[in-house]
């Protein structure tokens, strides 16, 4: 059996697959719980993640992708992985990393906050050494960055994969799993290719278990222009299939943003793109929404319930689970979401009804 | 694409939460609405009122989610929309129906009156047993339980009936288990079916397949086959002919018309002068197939009983009609009139089927095994070893046994005191073929009634049934029945089971496959066992000895308690079971402590061979010469000796070498020669002799011959053997002398090539 497993973290992301040949591979790692606050409801990542990956029977992991490098994708990374480019962020009781997967706009662009940085420095270091790397980019546009160290960068074209492709050195046979790149893409304007370096990775993994096939569609905080271009290449190569879903991890929280141009008044009106993407689920999906619960009203910040009204329309028509990662199952005590992935595709866990296990999985009042 | 759901309102009138009656009711608003966790919300309360006959209820309309994964094999949704109803009674189950206006008719639905609401049947145990620990969480988990099975389709057991009758039906069938297979459309189908009890609920009827139709009769039952569906076709209980006709042609049946041309059959036919007074019992046969095209994979049974008799049946169905104070059946073909079929009442029935083998081997969770066995001894062990597998499907039975059951064998027999005076065997096959109400119940038991070792006029017979044995047991705790047993030509693989004279052992042994290694030997090895085993020591001399009134090990004392041979014989039951599934011969010697602790002991068996000493037969094993080679290797560069023990079967002239002695102390020992003492020979042998109840003692002498000698007897070893030959021929028995030597050979002095 296989499992999708995403944690209650807020408006963040943390994504742990593990294949049906146990393979492990986390799309984003963003610890944002608050330590200090008792009322956070965010679920501390470090241990649980641990917990979850077999710590510490199993102390590495096979893949950490970083779809962008954001804070809400990157934070806490420096404490709990080893990192190969400072001794600081060595030691035993840290994660390895076999193959790190970063989009090139995270090595190539300069200044940003603290845990991106570091994310950067190791993925730079990795590159430079052609190990345990993958790079997500057209080859191209790493020229300049090549050329400006004195490198050349057809000695590290085998490190940086294109869109459009499956992801080399996984297989379904090996791995239980494969993954389509979607982003990011360069797009064709008249003669010259524009390389849109705003894209984050987007990837549809294809778990096999139990002599089945489940498609994941692993979405970041693409927005609606990008998902407008991501929908034409993939239909104009005919590779529709690859946008098709059992699972969907709703792109940047449930904003609008990634839906359309506009929020809409009571709800949002997707672009034909994105509805398209849509029409792509199948029937008893599971759609996950990683953000904090969706409000009763409008608000600015993500999630917008707006959009989140467009998103149900879709789950009833599919007969879908639509989950909230900070309501799963109670926007008091949020769990962990679990898919777990066979023979009949995924399967959305449900929390079980007792109060005991209520009173067993939190602490106790003080006694005298 | 799904459609969207749509759902029927729940019973009752809404209300508020305060109106609510029942503590279940309430508590399961309670629970919901205070722990407040994902996965369940209320959608409304309600009160059914209190009608004439029937109670007031609570109604609780909850949304509840389900586990489920994306392929499924029923149409269950992430969400259901479920109804609770409370009786203020408080007197059965919850009722919970499913409100959704498509719910799937799926296994596991309760039949009621309409077809819509489904009623979720959610519980194997009755409510009494259910409401022990009834919680809220723990129905809403059963609900979401049923929901997310039902969904996957793992809910149902193979061997579960699709539709349960919900409410309590008056009237139950038991039925043969071969008996409702199918219709044969020639003959006039009637059974009779006869009342066997009544209980303050129901009325227990049960059908007599190939019994004819006798004068005074209540009942008789008809069958009717429709054809196969892939979905149940009664979608709610019938109350009348009509509506039962109506689902049937949905399955291309149509009942009233079939029904009509069997009455106008039986009045020409008259199965008894007094039929038309009876009531009628309809079984129906619904075959179900998986797919819409290919066979029916199973047939399900549904019954009902008129509650007229046959003859208003007929006038109902214009089949007969009254003349005068007679009625005639009807010429012409019949006209059916819905009103008048709609004013037939149906009961429904429950049907209970009789145990088959296969049934029986289910339920013991194994398989049911279909060889042919043989039993000798039907005492107290046989009957209950013979019980306990035939109960588990296991075996069909030849019973072979002379004696007859006397009351003291109650104390500790299967079989009743209504059984005295019967021979066993008779009696024991009886009841097997009881325990399986089946038609062709003799190939489950058959008896022989006579003795194995002279079995008279029933030789022929005896011989058939051993040619087609594939097993043969013995439970005779008989030695002469041991012996015949092991020289018989048989070619099914023999099996042993007897208890020692203490009630506290257990002995249980297969021949191998092939009957190289046969009960004899066996035996000879639980001897070896009592020798060389610690525990086994005093087994078989027991303190009880004077009870005993026999003198082999298995004339077991008559003081011996039921309990022991309860245990014994559960044991050997589940031995011979795992035995069979081997090749190899085995043995194992159980025993139980004062706090019936039990252990046991797997006998090491090693090849066994033979050599002719003239016209006698030896018999010995590699452990015999292992023994000796070691003895020989200890004194190398000094030839050594000693005694063979073991057992002379002066019937049969074969000698057992089942263990040896190393040399007496005062043996002399020399590299060319050897002598043996006596120091202490005799309290040994004589020690050996009590240990196994007599059955092994001296039989003759052993010694080695040194490093790079042949084992052939030399001139002073043939001088040695005629001594031994004219001390062992007063009693008419051979003289055996084993001579050991280089690379564990051995010889036989006088052997022949």
């Amino acid at each position: 059996m296989a499992k999708i497993t995403f944690y209650p973290l807020g408006n963040a992301d943390c994504c742990l697959i593990e294949t049906d040949k146990s393979k492990l591979f986390a799309f984003d790692y963003a610890d944002m719980h608050n330590p200090q606050d008792s009322e956070d409801k965010r679920m501390p990542l470090k241990e649980n993640f641990k917990k979850d990956m077999g710590w510490p029977n199993r102390k590495n992991i096979d893949v950490l992708a970083i779809t962008h490098g954001d804070d809400d994708h990157v934070s806490g990374i420096r404490e709990l992985f080893w990192l190969d480019h400072a001794l600081k962020y060595q030691g035993d009781e840290r994660i390895k990393i076999n193959e790190l997967w970063v989009p090139a706009a995270l090595i190539v662009e300069e200044g940003s906050e603290d845990c991106t940085r570091v994310i950067r420095e190791e993925a730079k270091h990795r590159l430079l050494a052609k190990k345990g790397i993958k790079v997500f980019s057209r080859p191209e546009h790493l020229r300049s960055w090549f050329s400006e160290r004195e490198l050349r960068m057809e000695d590290y074209q085998h490190l940086i994969v294109d869109a459009g492709r499956l992801v080399p050195d996984v297989s379904m046979d090996v791995d239980g799993v494969e993954f389509f790149v979607h982003s990011p893409f360069a797009e064709r304007d008249g003669d010259t290719v524009l390389d849109r370096n705003e894209n984050c990775l987007v990837m549809q993994a294809v778990l096999r278990s139990g002599g089945r096939d489940t498609r994941f569609l692993i979405t970041a905080d693409s927005v609606a222009d990008n998902w407008q271009r991501m929908v034409k290449i993939t239909r104009l190569h005919s590779n529709e299939a690859r946008l098709a879903w059992d699972v969907l991890k709703l792109p940047h929280h449930c904003s609008y943003l990634s839906m359309s141009h506009e929020k809409g008044e009571y709800i949002t009106t997707p672009t034909v793109e994105f509805k398209w993407m849509l029409e792509q689920g199948a029937d008893r999906a599971v759609m996950v929404s990683s953000s904090w619960p969706i409000p009763s009203e409008t608000e600015d910040q993500p999630p917008h319930v707006e959009t989140h009204r467009r998103y149900k329309e879709t789950a009833d028509t599919l007969d879908a689970d639509l989950v909230t990662t900070m309501s799963n199952p109670t926007k008091t005590k949020p769990e962990r979401t679990v898919i777990s992935v066979d023979g009949n595709g995924p399967t959305f866990q449900k929390a079980i009804f007792s109060a005991t296990v209520g009173l067993i999985t939190s602490k106790s009042p003080r006694v005298g | 694409m799904i459609s969207i759901p749509q759902y029927l309102p729940a019973p009752g009138k809404k209300a508020r939460r305060g109106l609510l009656i029942t503590a279940r009711a309430k508590g399961l608003v309670q629970f919901v609405e205070t722990l407040g966790q994902g996965g369940v919300k209320i959608i409304s309360v309600g009160r059914i009122a209190q009608a004439e006959s029937v109670p007031g209820a609570d109604v609780v309309e909850l949304e509840i989610q389900v586990e489920r994964p994306q392929t499924v094999v029923q149409d269950i949704r992430r969400e259901e929309r479920i109804a609770v109803v409370f009786s203020d009674l408080d007197d059965s189950y919850p009722e919970v129906l499913a409100l959704r206006t498509d719910f799937p008719s799926v296994p596991h639905l309760n039949q009621r009156d309409v077809e819509f609401p489904k009623s979720l049947c959610l519980y194997e145990q009755p409510w009494d047993h259910v409401r022990l620990d009834w919680t809220p969480s723990r129905l809403l988990g059963r609900i979401r339980f049923w929901l997310a099975k039902t969904a996957t389709g793992d809910l149902h057991a193979e061997d579960q009936p699709l539709e349960p009758l919900l409410f309590q039906s008056t009237v139950r069938l038991i039925v043969p288990p071969d008996f409702l297979q199918k219709v044969d459309e020639n003959s006039s189908d009637l059974f009779q079916v006869v009342r066997a009890s009544n209980t303050e609920t129901e009325a227990i009827l049960v059908a007599q397949s190939g019994h004819g139709v006798s004068k005074q009769t209540e009942y008789l039952g008809v069958m009717f086959e429709c054809q196969p569906q892939t979905h149940g076709i009664i979608k709610h209980s019938p109350h009348n002919l009509q509506e039962l006709d109506g689902f049937c042609r949905a399955a291309g049946l149509d009942l009233a018309l079939a029904l009509a041309a069997k009455i106008k059959r039986w009045m020409v036919e008259k199965p008894n002068p007094e039929f038309l007074k009876c009531r009628l019992l309809l079984v129906l046969l619904l075959p179900k197939r998986r797919r819409n095209s290919g066979n029916a994979e199973s047939v399900e049974q549904c019954a009902y009983l008129f509650s007229k008799s046959i003859q208003e049946v007929g006038y109902a169905l214009d089949a007969i009609q009254k003349a005068g104070s007679t009625s005639g059946y009807v010429m012409a073909a019949p006209v059916i009139n819905n009103e008048k079929i709609a004013a037939l009442p149906l009961l429904p029935v429950r049907l209970a089927y009789e145990l088959s083998r296969e049934r029986a081997a289910f339920l013991n969770n194994s398989i049911a095994d279909h060889r042919s066995i043989v039993a000798i001894g039907m005492g107290a062990l046989g009957s209950q070893i013979y019980n306990n597998l035939l109960r588990s499907g296991f075996g069909k039975w030849t019973l072979v046994d002379s004696d007859v059951f006397l009351p003291h064998n109650g104390a500790r027999h299967y079989l009743p005191a209504a059984a005295s005076g019967h021979n066993k065997a008779d009696t024991m096959a009886e009841i097997g073929r009881q325990i399986f109400r089946i038609s062709n119940g003799d190939s489950v038991a058959q008896a022989i009634n006579t003795d194995v070792l002279k079995p008279g006029s029933r030789s022929k017979e005896l011989a058939i049934r051993f040619e087609s044995a594939a097993v043969v047991c013995d439970f005779s705790a008989s030695l002469p029945v041991s012996r015949f047993l092991a020289s018989s030509s048989v070619k099914g693989r023999h099996i042993t089971a007897f208890m020692t004279p203490s009630g506290k052992g257990l002995v249980v042994g297969i021949e191998d496959s092939e009957r190289k290694i046969r009960l004899d030997w066996l035996e000879m090895l639980h001897y070896r066992s009592v020798l060389n085993e610690p525990t086994l020591g005093g087994t078989l001399a027991s303190a009880e000895e004077r009870f005993r009134y026999g003198n082999s090990c298995r004339d077991i004392s008559f003081r011996l308690a039921q309990d022991d041979c309860a245990i014994w014989s559960g044991v050997a039951s589940k031995v011979i079971k795992q035995f069979l599934e081997d090749k190899n011969a085995q043995l194992r010697i159980y025993q139980s402590d004062d706090v019936s602790q039990i252990s046991s002991i797997n006998p090491r068996i090693t090849r066994c061979f033979e050599r002719m000493v003239g016209q006698w037969t030896i018999r010995i094993d590699e452990w015999i010469i292992e023994k000796a080679a070691g003895f020989r290797t200890e004194r190398l560069p000094k030839e050594t000796g000693g005694i063979l023990l073991g057992h002379f079967d002066t019937q049969r002239k074969i000698c057992f070498i089942v263990d040896i002695l190393p040399s007496p102390p005062d043996s002399q020992e020399w590299p060319v020669c050897y002598i043996r003492g006596c120091a202490g020979l005799l309290g040994k042998v004589q020690a050996v002799e009590v240990m196994t109840l007599g059955q092994i003692s001296y039989v003759g002498e052993w010694h080695s011959h040194p490093k790079n000698v042949s084992v052939s007897p030399s001139q002073l070893d043939y001088r040695a053997f005629e001594w031994l030959e004219s001390k062992m021929g007063t009693e008419t028995l051979p003289a055996i002398m084993m001579i050991v030597g280089d690379k564990q050979k051995v010889h036989f002095v006088g052997q022949r090539k």
